[in-house]
Order: C-alpha cells, then sequence, then structure tokens
C-alpha cells in the first residue's frame, strides 16, 4: 500500500509522466492490487471532485483573460497603471502585485488569478524588460494569496469542518493577504533596483489623461466587477461569467478588434487550458479519497498527539504536514482530510480556529505554487507557455517570503486576529 | 490518414466543447440579470453550467491528449539521453493505454449503473447518465489516442525533441 | 470475538450533531453486539466527498451509508419530498414519535427499495430557519424576498412563490458571500446549520418556520445488507433503531442550546403570533392539493405521515 500511494506517485512524477496518469495509475493499484472496494470508487470521485460549482471560475476567468488579451483591454488597463506610476523602479512588477491583491477580492480561486493575471501582465512585464523567470516566478507565486483575501472557497471549506465563522476567517484575512502584498512588493522593488530593471517612463500629465480616456471602457471590467461584488448584484462566480460578458461585448463592439470567430476560438482556448487543470484536480480528488479511508491522515494525526507537544510545536508540525500535503494535493483536499482531525488537537492545546484557520490558509497558498507539484506552477506553464526549469527557478525566491510570512503569522496570532476585531466588532 | 482524420475529429470536439462554454456564461448572466431585476430565477442553471463543465474537463483531456499538452514535470526525462528516454516514453505509453482503458472500462460499468437507477440531478432534474458518460468518453478516447499514435510517436522521438508523447 | 468481517463507512456533511451523536451510538450498539465482526467507520465533515457524491456513492456500493438532508436524496428516490410538505408535524418530538411508530417506518421501509438503498434510521434534526436580513414578523414581510431555498422540487418552492418571495436556487459555497453582500435577502436551513456557520455574524433575525423540519434519514446500501447474512442485517437495522430513540433527547437539547448560542450572539428568535402562523400554514398548505394531485405515491405517503401525526399529537 505504502509502494501503490507513496513510492510509485514519486517514481512516475521523476520519469515525467503526465501529473494525472501519476495520479491515476497510483490510485488504480492500490485499488486493484491492495483494497477490498468496489471499483466504482474511480469514476464516482472522479467525476464527483469537478461536480462543483466553485470550479466553474475557473473557465470563467481564464476566459475573461484570454479575450482581454486577445483584445486590447488588458494593455489598455497596463498601459494606465503604467502612465499612473510614472518612473518608479519595479512599478509594473508591483502593479502585478496590486492587481493579484484586487484579483484576489474578486475571486474564490487561485488557478484562476494566476492564469488571468499571467495572461494580462506577463507579456507587459518581459516586454519592459524583466527577466522571464523573474517575472513568471511572481506570477505563480503571488497568485496564491487570492485564498487568503477574501472570498476565499478554501475558507468557506475550512468554516465548514471546523465550525469556524467564514465572515470572521474573511476579516481575519485581509491583514494577512495585505502583509504579504507588501512584502512582495517590497522585494520586487529592490530586485529591480539591484538588477537594473523595470524601470518606466517619468511621469506626464498629458500621457495620463491620454492613457486614462484609452482606458476607460477596459476600466470597466474591474469596476464592474467589484461593484457588483459588493453591491449585491451578483456572487463571485457569476462575476466572472458577467466579466467574460462584458469583454466579448467591449473587444467586439466597442474596439472591434474581435470578430466572432475569434471570440470563439478565446472558447477553445480556454477549454483547452481548462481540461489540463481539471483533471488534475479529479485525479487528485480520487487520490485524496483512498488515502482518506485507508486512515492516513488520521494515523498522522495519532502520530502527532502521541508525542504530547506544546502548541507552538504543533503549530510547527502543522506547518511542516501541511506543506509537504499541499506539495501533493490541491487545497480543497487537504482541508477536507485534516482540518476534522486537526481541530479537536488545536482546540485541546487553546489556539484559537480563527488564527488556526489563517495559517492554515497561508499553508496552503505555499502548497499551491511550491515545487515541484504546486497546481499553480503548471496552471503558469500552461498560460504562459515557458519552461518548467524557468518558473522553477523564479518561484524559489517567493517561497522563502511566503515562509518568512508564515513564520509570522504563525507565532504572532494578532496578525489574524486584529482584522476579526477591526471588522467584525 | 491517421492525422487527418484526428485532427478533424478533434477540431470539431473543441469548438463544440468551447460552443458549451458560451452557452454556460450566456446562461449564468441571463440568471444574473433575471434575479436582480427580480423578474425570474431560473432554478437549478448552475447544475447546467456544472455539467458542460464537467464535459469539459473530461472529453477536454483526450483534445489535450492528442495535442500533445498535458501537464507533466519533465525538468529530469528532458535532461536524459535519447536511448534512455525511449525507454521512458515507451513504458508511460502503455501505463496510459491501460490505465485509461481500465477507468474506461470502470467508468463504463457505472454509467450503465446509473442509467438503471434513473436518477436525476437534485435541482433541474437532468439525467443524471449525461454527465457521467463524460469521463467513459473522456478516458476512452485518450486510450484510443495512445494507441493510435503510439507507433508514429516513438518514431518521431528520433527526430523531434519536445513533442514526443501523447 | 470474531474477526473483522464487514467495515461500514458512514459519511455525514455536518459535524458534532445530532447525525455524529447517532453514530457514536450505533459503531458502540453494534461493534459490542456483533463481537466486532462489522466496524463502522464514521467520516463527518464531507472528509468522503460532496453531498451529492457520497449520496450517490451510497447507491452504488462504494460507501455504506450516508446521512443527508432529505432534499439530496429526492433525485434517487423522488418520495422523500413528502418531508418538505408544510405542517407534516407541529414540534420536534411529535416528530420523533411518528419516526418511532410501527406504521410509519414499515412505510418508510420500502423509500428507496427500487434504488437499493433503505433508510435504516430517520431523525427530526431541527426545525426549518429563514435568517433574513430584513426581519421576518409576519407573513407579508416574505414578499418580494430573494430567498435561498434547499432545493427545487415543487414542494420546496411553491409554498414560497404562494407567499409572495422569490425563490433563489444557489450554490452552498456561494450562500455566505451572497448574503454578506445582500445579492440574496436570507436563507432556509436548520437552526443547527445558521449556528455552526455562525451566520450570526451576519444577520440577526431568525424566524420558525411554522410547521416546518430538516428530516434527515441514515440511508444505507441495500446490497451491503443483504451481503452481511441474516443475523448481522437484522442487527444492523435494530441497532440503527435503538440509536435513533437514544438520541431523541440529545436531538432535543441540541435545539435549545442551538436557540441559546444565536441569541447569546445578539441574534434573535422570531416566532410568528399565532394568527400569522395559521395565516402562513393556510397559504403554503394551499399549494399542496394541487401537488398530490399529480402524485399518487406521495400523496399515500402524505396521508400515511398526517394519520400518524394526528394520531400521535
Ligand atoms: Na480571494
Ligand atoms: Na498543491
Amino acid at each position: 500500500m505504502t509502494v501503490a500511494l507513496g513510492a510509485l506517485p514519486i517514481v512516475l512524477l521523476f520519469f515525467g509522466f503526465p501529473i494525472f496518469l501519476v495520479l491515476l495509475t497510483s490510485v488504480t493499484v492500490a485499488l486493484v492490487f491492495f483494497m477490498h472496494l468496489p471499483l466504482a470508487v474511480l469514476h464516482q470521485n472522479l467525476f464527483g471532485s469537478i461536480n462543483g460549482y466553485a470550479l466553474l471560475a475557473i473557465p470563467y476567468f481564464i476566459y475573461a483573460g484570454e479575450l482581454m488579451g486577445r483584445g486590447s483591454v488588458a494593455r489598455r488597463l497596463v498601459d494606465f497603471v503604467q502612465a499612473g506610476v510614472g518612473s518608479v523602479r519595479g512599478s509594473l512588477g508591483v502593479t502585478t502585485v496590486g492587481t493579484a491583491t484586487i484579483f484576489g477580492a474578486i475571486s474564490g480561486v487561485s488557478a484562476a488569478a494566476v492564469a488571468t493575471i499571467g495572461k494580462v501582465m506577463y507579456p507587459s512585464m518581459v516586454r519592459a524588460g524583466y527577466p522571464a523567470s523573474f517575472s513568471a516566478g511572481l506570477i505563480t507565486a503571488i497568485g496564491a494569496i487570492d485564498i487568503i483575501i477574501p472570498p476565499s472557497i478554501p475558507m468557506i471549506v475550512y468554516g465548514a469542518a471546523a465550525q469556524e465563522s467564514v465572515p470572521r476567517l474573511y476579516a481575519a484575512g485581509i491583514v494577512p493577504g495585505l502583509l504579504l502584498a507588501l512584502v512582495i512588493g517590497g522585494y520586487v522593488i529592490v530586485r529591480a533596483w539591484v538588477g537594473g530593471f523595470g524601470k518606466g517612463e517619468p511621469f506626464n500629465g498629458t500621457r495620463f489623461v491620454a492613457a486614462t480616456l484609452r482606458g476607460l471602457w477596459a476600466l470597466g471590467a474591474p469596476a464592474i466587477i467589484l461593484g457588483g461584488i459588493y453591491g449585491g448584484v451578483f456572487s463571485p462566480t457569476e462575476a466572472a461569467a458577467v466579466a467574460c460578458v462584458y469583454a466579448a461585448f467591449v473587444t467586439r463592439f466597442v474596439f472591434r478588434e474581435l470578430t466572432f470567430g475569434d471570440i470563439v476560438e478565446a472558447a477553445v482556448a480556454t477549454v483547452r487550458f481548462t481540461a489540463q487543470i481539471l483533471i488534475i484536480v479529479a485525479c487528485a480528488g480520487v487520490f485524496a479519497w483512498i488515502l482518506t479511508v485507508n486512515q492516513v491522515p488520521a494515523m498522522l494525526v495519532a502520530t502527532i498527539q502521541h508525542f504530547e507537544v506544546s502548541p507552538w510545536q504543533f503549530l510547527l508540525v502543522v506547518n511542516v504536514l501541511l506543506l509537504f500535503t499541499g506539495c501533493f494535493l490541491d487545497p480543497l483536499s487537504c482541508i477536507l482530510l485534516l482540518t476534522p482531525l486537526l481541530i479537536p488537537i488545536a482546540k485541546s492545546l487553546g489556539i484559537d480556529t480563527v488564527h488556526f484557520g489563517i495559517v492554515f490558509m497561508v499553508n496552503l497558498a505555499i502548497g499551491l505554487f511550491h515545487p515541484p507539484f504546486g497546481i499553480n506552477i503548471f496552471v503558469a506553464q500552461s498560460v504562459l507557455g515557458i519552461d518548467l526549469k524557468q518558473i522553477y527557478k523564479g518561484i524559489i525566491p517567493f517561497v522563502i517570503l511566503y515562509l518568512l510570512v508564515l513564520v509570522a503569522i504563525t507565532y504572532i496570532p494578532q496578525i489574524s486576529l486584529i482584522g476579526v476585531r477591526l471588522f467584525m466588532g | 490518414m491517421i492525422e487527418r482524420v484526428g485532427n478533424r475529429i478533434v477540431t470539431v470536439a473543441e469548438r463544440i466543447l468551447a460552443l458549451g462554454l458560451i452557452l454556460a456564461i450566456l446562461l449564468d448572466f441571463a440568471n444574473v440579470l433575471g434575479r436582480y431585476t427580480g423578474a425570474f430565477s431560473v432554478l437549478g442553471i448552475d447544475e447546467v453550467e456544472i455539467y458542460i463543465l464537467i464535459w469539459i474537463a473530461f472529453v477536454g483531456s483526450a483534445a489535450v491528449t492528442w495535442r500533445s499538452l498535458h501537464l507533466r514535470m519533465d525538468v529530469f526525462v528532458e535532461a536524459c539521453p535519447l536511448p534512455v528516454k525511449r525507454v521512458i516514453v515507451t513504458i508511460e505509453m502503455a501505463v496510459m493505454f491501460a490505465v485509461t482503458a481500465f477507468v474506461g472500462t470502470q467508468s463504463y460499468a457505472y454509467v450503465a449503473k446509473i442509467v438503471a437507477l434513473g436518477a436525476v440531478s437534485d435541482i433541474a432534474g437532468i439525467p443524471m447518465w449525461i454527465p457521467h458518460s463524460a469521463v467513459c468518453i473522456g478516458f476512452f478516447a485518450i486510450a484510443a489516442i495512445v494507441l493510435a499514435r503510439g507507433v508514429e510517436r516513438l518514431r518521431v522521438v528520433d527526430q523531434v525533441k519536445g513533442e514526443v508523447r501523447p | 470475538a470474531a474477526a473483522q468481517q464487514f467495515t461500514m463507512k458512514i459519511s455525514s456533511p455536518t459535524i458534532n450533531d445530532l447525525s455524529q451523536e447517532w453514530a457514536k451510538q450505533f459503531k458502540a450498539g453494534i461493534e459490542a453486539r456483533s463481537g466486532g465482526r462489522i466496524k463502522v467507520e464514521y467520516y463527518p465533515a464531507s472528509q468522503l466527498g460532496p453531498i451529492p457524491s457520497t449520496v450517490e456513492g451510497t447507491a452504488m456500493g462504494t460507501i455504506e451509508a450516508v446521512v443527508p438532508a432529505s432534499g439530496f436524496l429526492i433525485g434517487l428516490e423522488p418520495r422523500l419530498q413528502v418531508f418538505d410538505a408544510p405542517g407534516l408535524f407541529t414540534d420536534m418530538a411529535q416528530a420523533q414519535r411518528v419516526f418511532a411508530d410501527p406504521q410509519v417506518r414499515a412505510r418508510l421501509a420500502t423509500f428507496g427499495a427500487a434504488k437499493g438503498i433503505e433508510p435504516l434510521a430517520i431523525f427530526a434534526h431541527g426545525p426549518l430557519m429563514l435568517v433574513s436580513h430584513k426581519a421576518i414578523r409576519k407573513v407579508d414581510d416574505f414578499k418580494g424576498q430573494k430567498i435561498r431555498v434547499p432545493g427545487a422540487a415543487p414542494l420546496q418552492v411553491e409554498p414560497f412563490r404562494k407567499l409572495g418571495a422569490l425563490p433563489v436556487s444557489m450554490p452552498l459555497g456561494e450562500v455566505l458571500s451572497a448574503m454578506q453582500n445582500h445579492t440574496i435577502d436570507g436563507l432556509i436551513a436548520s437552526a443547527t446549520v445558521f449556528t455552526a456557520f455562525k451566520y450570526y455574524d451576519l444577520a440577526k433575525g431568525m424566524t420558525v418556520l411554522p410547521g416546518a423540519f430538516l428530516i434527515a434519514p441514515v440511508m444505507a446500501n441495500k446490497a451491503f445488507l443483504k451481503s452481511l447474512g441474516p443475523e448481522l442485517e437484522a442487527m444492523v437495522r435494530e441497532e440503527a433503531f435503538n440509536a435513533q430513540r437514544k438520541v431523541e433527547k440529545f436531538g432535543l437539547e441540541d435545539v435549545e442550546r442551538t436557540y441559546e448560542i444565536w441569541k447569546k450572539n445578539g441574534g434573535e428568535i422570531i416566532t410568528l403570533p399565532p394568527a400569522e402562523q395559521k395565516a402562513y400554514l393556510d397559504q403554503v398548505q394551499s399549494v399542496l392539493p394541487n401537488i398530490t394531485k399529480a402524485n399518487a405515491t406521495l400523496k399515500e405517503d402524505y396521508d400515511v405521515l398526517t394519520a400518524a401525526s394526528a394520531r400521535l399529537k
């Protein structure tokens, strides 16, 4: 069993098998040779893992990004921000961080953030002289703050499993999310100075007004999305659908850049990206299910309990455990597997379950882009069309920055809890 | 011959899925308009959208297989000498055929059971075999693609560096 | 004790509630009586997957039993929509008496038979409540409200249309954001769900819907029960029912506990005045004849349940 679920996937992964096949082969071997379960488990969980509304945000946001990127919506947006920030070094990189933060307030699905921001920002960054691997690393890593900044699907799932209030978790996620954005934004500026790239043009009033006018219709996209969600017109997933309709309308009828044929072509590209990502999500779902019924998470937790650890040791162990599982599984599977088991221990040690939830989220965020297996890496590989080695190289500094912030968030509960006091009274 | 016919089929399938995506988005948009104006709220649109997504995921994966676009971590394999690479690719294709054909077969049995059960979706009342059959069709299509192209792909390994696998 | 022969995986979407209490009692009962031949593994909080997936898994035999709200089983066994009929029970205790009644149990045992599933136990999980931004204090207040309803069966939708509300279907994962941003005005669920998710952080008014309860059956795979052999099969049914009786008190107390939690967090529990309750029931029950006319089985099931209700006042 350990061979089928532990050694086999690592070997197959190493030999460059498609990720979906790595997971699917492992569970098939486990089911056929080691377990006494109906084989219907395979289909049931492949299907069940995709049978959820939240995943719709992935194709919808990717499609919106495709349309904005194929037309000039994306470029007009970037031009507007660029004209506004002027000649600060690294400004375009900081714009990427800011965009990801705003996107985080729209979407609850990180893969969608990486795909959309990648489509919009990556070409501009490379054109402006940013190294490709740095740009790809930044985009892959920054998309992960999406699950920390509300709304967040993983937080909802955690809230259900931990019986914690989702509005409280949302409030708690704001400060850690902004802290991450600040740290990474600061790093981008430093790197740009040291590397001598990313110098923008000096601020010029006429140019700014022109860029604003040129960008008005494009600016409508984020305005409608944010206004629509927080004004109560539509839900976050619906916002993605509205963004697609708006982008298609503007590029087809206002800018007249795309034909109906182009709009269908953008949908074809979206279908490919979506299938590439979701087939992995489906197979990871079966893998997680098999782990659960083999009581693997329960055994891990029993081991932790056995050592009678102190709160800080427990949090450390949880961090390591989550970083490890986060490398192999998607966030939702991790939460479903581990939350019901870890929460009783956390409570018995007097750890606040809101704080614990945020620690959970930051860990899973790192797992999203942690080499070798974070799903965002593959999203970036697919969307940016860039070499995997380049992405790995670019990601490393961001993994370190996230880990530093994780340590701070783990051991200073106030970073998470201040938001609850501020926004929930 | 296989290449030409295959390309035609995959291209058409991708277009159909793409139109499905556009339909799902328009349904979602219409529901937002209806609810916001208080005029109507169609129950179960979300189920239709999810089932379209399921078709995109599994049948789309067959198209991804045809176009050799599956996501993988190939840093190590790319660095291997050609003969080693050939062996790994052969094993991978054999495994992929065996596993996807096996899963497809199991999936077929499952779909047959769903048909017998007559299960329908909770809200829209859509027969559940419709979304379920995407899994079966998707995996059988992947197995078929691996089989149809296997021999030729191995030949190409010698010439092209990147695109070696299904 | 004999070696373990069977594993019974039971999946539930919730945690620390009546379902889990039932599972605890059932596990203790069956493992002791079977001498360890049946091992019960209880998976709370959707560890085995989302509800539709686990319901289907139970029908397919990958999971042995599942404890969802009755609404999630309607796609598989339409007869379960009878529990959405308004005014079936007056209070929790009465619902418990009805579910323990031999005649009713004989009828319920046939639910799902054609789909290879069977209810082992059934409980009233809690009264159904409406949590809304605008507190609902009279029948007239329902007018124009966008209310998220748990399903789209006629009995889940028509009563609210009758009251002048706009029933909305929305996936569970979106509901919380939608409530927070006022995309919807309110939603219907059991009180235990509202406190578990701490909805008092979003809205304070929680209105008791007269005569409406969340019913949760424990649905098991029939082929699995058969595979146990006659002795163990009978034992599972008995122990499941014993556990159902044992947790009745816990079920009533759990509702009280839930109300206390809601109030302690600044929430208000709104009970409609008697006249409004009557007006409410008159309105929502007026949709019944039309719906049962089109469905003979539904009518028969409804009649058996209301007869028992009247008998066990
Ligand atoms: Na977010
Ligand atoms: Na991961």
